[in-house]
């Protein structure tokens, strides 16, 4: 997949748990989880802004475009 | 959006519910004329005479009325898989969510059946025609052909069904593309 999320650093640069962040943000441990490994179809701009205020960052610290071969969606 | 979802598993209690029902009714009917042809093939065959309009001088033998029976109990068959199918789609709304691939299928497959059931019905007065015309006399024998708006009604709903089914399965698709959106 081209998008990279790199939320892991930022959490790990704001020294905030994933499990404290997602009660912040109002989603479950479980769709987090399945964000930072960018194993989702997409997100919305409300959960992107939340995570940005949470986190105290912009968009673009936390996706990344590498250009590359796109996996297949089934 | 969960209330509403909410609503519709309880709708869908309440259609297995009445499934249930009608499907103990039909039993019920069936078992009832199943029973009556083979304790007392006389009376059927008169009453199927009565029915159809022939001369009350024509005896029905008793073979004749036991297939007539079995064509009969076939065609009931048909109608109670595609309810029992039927059921089972309203059973999985009611477990699940409306919106699932699992109850999509069973609609359509239900739909597919009944489908099954308009086109027997539409077979039915000439297969019994046939059959009552084997113990009529030469010039009495007959064929029936009929294609009423009772036919026309079960080919609409069933294909009602089946496209539903096919809406549901799109609308699973979508939902299960939204759960991936965080």
């Amino acid at each position: 997949m081209p998008i990279v999320v790199n939320l892991d650093i930022m959490l790990a640069r704001r020294k905030m748990r994933s499990k404290e962040l997602a009660a912040k943000i109002g989603i479950t441990e479980q769709n987090l989880s399945l964000l930072k490994s960018g194993k989702v179809r997409g997100v919305r701009f409300s959960t992107l802004a939340r995570i940005c205020a949470e986190l105290d960052c912009q968009p673009g610290d936390l996706l990344e475009y590498r250009p590359g071969p796109e996996e297949d969606e089934t | 959006m969960t209330e509403a979802r909410e609503r519709a598993r309880v709708l869908g209690r309440r259609m297995e519910m009445m499934i249930y029902a009608l499907i103990g009714a039909l039993v019920l009917f069936v078992a009832c004329g199943l029973w009556v042809a083979w304790s007392d093939p006389g009376w059927t065959g008169q009453f199927i005479l009565d029915r159809l309009g022939l001369p009350k001088s024509a005896r029905l033998s008793e073979p004749t009325v036991r297939l007539l029976a079995v064509a009969f109990a076939l065609q009931a068959a048909l109608m109670l898989w595609g309810l029992h199918v039927l059921r089972r789609a309203f059973h999985e709304i009611a477990l699940n969510d409306i919106v699932g691939a699992r109850s999509a299928r069973l609609m359509r497959l239900s739909g597919t059946v009944f489908l099954l059931n308009a086109a027997a019905m539409v077979l039915a007065p000439p297969l019994v025609s046939l059959l009552i015309s084997i113990d009529l006399p030469a010039g009495q024998r007959f064929l029936a052909i009929s294609f009423s708006t009772a036919e026309l009604l079960a080919l609409v709903v069933s294909g009602t069904l089946i496209v539903f089914g096919h809406l549901l399965a799109v609308a699973a698709e979508v939902d299960d593309d939204n759960r991936h959106i965080i």
